[in-house]
């Protein structure tokens, strides 16, 4: 086997055209790993939490004991402003999981009237929200419905009952500083704990997303390369931050994309090449129907129907996507079905199953990986026309089409020339087309290295 | 005398096809012994290939054993459930194929292949298995075997090939190997040479082989029986002395003929005219009537049946002693 691999490693180095897609793709994998790094998110910070965190760094460097006192009481402040709230309600919210527990094991009316009656005080004081109560009470008759506020309410209780545990947990540590405020020594590694776990709490709760590109400017036209923003402004965004974050949405597109279709595609092609007969025919000739469907045109339509948002595009591309895979899957298996050395391992007794998964298998899958591969660039590509056409990416995210969709306006260039604005496209397009080369190199010395039919 | 460890008997196998039911294989019976080799000779389209893969129950799925039993150790496997048929390929009974070249995984290596069968068949972890391997393709003759058993099938010749094909056969030390016609891809010397060593190998382990073969050659340097078919039928079944000495069937004659002799000149070697007739539409009488130089009406219309014409040899012909004087004469010719 070392053997092998050394093979295979020498005929990669000796491929210029192969060290070059590789060297281009860990580039874009550094890119994309500290892309935190390169491009920081700006999260928007709470000023009660800034002016503690500056107020322990003061502590840290001064050791001035009257800071403790400030400290502590914004930290109480603090905890009673976000987390007071869950832990005064918990008992109550404790009563009514036990309601809710009781009336799912016996449903009778009497423990729905206690459900409710648990219920009914705690939307009062706003602490559930009300809908929960008036989905239960408006859908006595629908069973189905019902359930379904039934378990919207259990979902509401586990949540509030977690964020209770969360703000024990707080309320604990907060407990012990609180004790330790007599010396600097003791009290400063003990608020530096409750500080991080506070902080990681809020940016938690703030549900921030980093692949959104910041707005820095609200006017309307490019701005050109300038220090602070060096691949300039386009639709009021950093495309330097879109850029850069653009290559892990490029990574997510592609590698979820295809190993998604792939797999969807081997399974299809594999059962429909082994099983034959009528399972063959109603399968391939449901793949017949996907591929005569215009890929493009029925991806948009698909986007449309779901709605926007990454996720959304991702599935169009998969259900619109595994039928290439299958094909080549389901021919290569028919091929090596005859293979005298499948009818040599059923000869000498190996599993049905076994050889499938050992003999076909392994002759049969590199064309697919390779074909993979190679999709991954185009995928991109693909994912990059739907933004382009507005049913991609949802507004400001990190996307390379979406920052070329930004430029749509812009691309004749203005009066100042036609490539006055040329920042807006040539950035995310070079990015794009190195990706997609990358791939499409790397792709190429896959097959020279690994198909058993080119080798020696 | 010792009951044979395998007994085939009035075998039919058809397949199924578009054009209608082709009766591949129509009632073959014989017996082998352990530590015995029997030949199956014919032509390409006899049903002898077809023999062989109805004993392993390898057919393709169009393909079914209609009739007969297949009596190995006493035991009927033409029913047996396939999950018992699988524990009897590889491990009671073995095959092996005639490309090599192809035979054999191309994307493992040659020790992979058969530490597989080992570890299936035998239940040896992989530590043993693999020393087992290794002792298997030094046995079957090839250099250096350490190195050989982490090689892959494309780097070996294809002697080597079958000859690690042959070690994997043996891995389970099978009581009966059925070898479909092993040497035909292999160049004269290397032929030679692996007949050899199955010899070997059957006089150490006691086997007894099944020889699927078109060569005459092969046939008298390897076995002790033969078993002739032509057209889906034996047509002549027997030791391989008799055989060669006394042949009672128009077409083991022929095929005899066929064979360039040495000490003899000739301006053209004898060849039967014609081709085997298509399984398709076998003709209703005996299958060789249209190429038979001994025909007779009778022939076309009637299926001889298969008559024992002297202790443990059989044929199936209505004319044997016109046959017997046309052998006589042309044995005295070549006197």
């Amino acid at each position: 086997m070392n053997e092998e691999y050394k093979r295979a490693l020498r005929k990669f180095y000796k491929n210029p055209s192969a060290m070059f897609g590789l060297i281009l793709l860990i580039f874009f994998i550094l890119i994309a790993s500290f892309a935190p790094l390169l491009a920081p998110p700006q999260i928007p910070i709470d000023p009660e939490i800034e002016n503690m965190e500056s107020m322990i760094n003061q502590l840290s460097e001064t050791k001035d004991t009257s800071l403790i006192d400030d400290l502590t009481s914004s930290f109480s402040d603090y905890y009673d402003f976000t987390y007071g709230f869950y832990l005064d309600y918990a008992d109550d919210v404790k009563k009514l999981e036990k309601a809710l527990k009781n009336y799912q094991a016996n449903k009778n009316e009497e423990n729905l009237k206690k459900l409710i009656d648990e219920l009914t005080p705690l939307t009062e004081d706003y602490v559930l929200d009300t809908s929960y109560l008036e989905n239960i009470q408006n859908n006595l008759n629908d069973t189905k419905k019902f359930n379904s506020a039934l378990k919207d309410l259990e979902n509401g209780v586990k949540a509030f009952l977690s964020k209770a545990t969360n703000a024990e947990k707080m309320k604990k540590e907060l407990d012990e500083i609180n004790s330790k405020n007599s010396s600097v020594d003791e009290f400063l590694p003990a608020a530096k704990k409750y500080f991080k776990d506070l902080k990681s709490n809020y940016i938690k709760d703030l549900h921030y997303d980093p692949y959104l590109m910041p707005i820095v400017t609200y006017e309307n036209t490019p701005q050109p390369p300038s220090k602070e923003h060096p691949f300039g402004i386009s639709n009021g965004r950093d495309i330097y931050y879109g850029v850069v974050w653009g290559t892990r949405t490029g990574f997510k597109i592609g590698l979820i994309v295809v190993i998604t279709a792939t797999i969807i595609g081997l399974f299809i092609g594999s059962i429909s090449a082994y099983f034959g007969g009528w399972v063959d025919e109603v399968l391939m000739r449901i793949t017949d129907i996907f591929m005569s469907i215009p890929f493009m045109l029925s991806a948009m339509v698909l986007t449309t129907v779901l709605g926007t948002g990454l996720d959304k595009v991702m599935i169009a591309m998969i259900v619109f996507g595994w039928m290439g895979s299958a094909r080549l899957i389901r021919g290569n298996i028919l091929q090596a079905k005859n293979d005298q050395y499948v009818l040599a391992a059923k000869a000498l007794g190996v599993k049905d199953s076994k050889i499938i998964v050992k003999h076909i298998l392994p002759n049969t899958i590199f064309p697919v990986l390779i074909q993979a591969s190679m999709r991954i660039g185009s995928m991109v590509i693909t994912a990059a026309v739907l933004s382009f056409l507005g049913v991609g990416a949802p507004q400001g995210y990190a996307d390379w089409g979406s920052i070329l969709n930004y430029a749509r306006n812009w691309i004749l260039g203005g009066t100042g020339g036609a490539f006055e604005y040329w920042y807006t496209i040539v950035y995310p397009g070079t990015a794009m087309v190195l990706f997609v080369l990358a791939w499409n190199l790397v792709g190429d010395a896959l097959r020279d290295i690994f198909d058993p039919k080119l080798r020696g | 005398m010792k009951d044979p460890i395998l007994k085939v008997n009035n075998l039919h196998t058809y397949f199924n096809t578009e054009d209608g039911e082709v009766r591949a294989v129509r009632g073959v019976s014989f017996e082998v012994h352990e530590g015995e080799t029997l030949a199956i000779v014919g032509e390409s389209g006899s049903g002898k290939s077809v023999t062989s893969l109805s004993i392993m129950r390898l057919l393709d799925e169009n393909g079914r054993i209609a009739e007969g039993e297949i009596l190995y150790k006493g035991r009927d496997i033409s029913k047996i459930p396939e999950d018992d048929m699988r524990h009897i390929r590889g491990k009671e009974i073995a095959m092996i194929f005639q490309e090599p070249m192809t035979a054999l995984n191309p994307v493992f290596t040659v020790g992979d292949q058969i530490i597989e069968m080992i570890m299936l068949h035998m239940g040896m972890d992989a530590k043993a298995a693999r020393q087992r391997a290794i002792e298997l393709l030094r046995k079957v003759g090839i250099p250096e075997p350490e190195k050989r058993v982490d090689q892959y099938p494309h780097e070996l010749s294809g002697g080597m090939r079958q000859r690690a094909m042959i070690a994997m056969a043996l891995s389970c030390n099978p009581k009966v190997l059925i070898a479909d016609e092993p040497t035909t891809a292999l160049d004269v010397t290397i032929q030679a040479q692996i007949l050899e060593l199955m010899k070997e190998l059957q006089k150490e382990y006691g086997m007894a082989i099944i020889f699927i073969t078109h060569d005459l050659g092969v046939v008298a340097e390897m076995s002790d029986k033969a078993a002739v078919m032509y057209a889906g039928k034996v047509v002549e079944y027997g030791d391989i002395v008799s055989i060669f000495k006394r042949p009672k069937n128009p077409y083991t004659w022929g095929l005899m003929q066929s064979i360039p002799k040495l000490n003899e000149e000739v301006e053209r070697l004898m060849s039967i005219p014609g081709t085997v007739p298509n399984p398709r539409k076998f003709p209703k009488g005996c299958g060789f009537s249209n190429r038979c130089f001994l025909a007779k009406e009778k022939c076309k219309d009637e299926m001889p049946e298969l008559i024992e014409v002297e202790p443990g040899h059989y044929s199936r012909c209505f004319y044997i002693d016109e046959l017997v004087k046309e052998v006589e004469k042309s044995r005295v010719g070549e006197k």
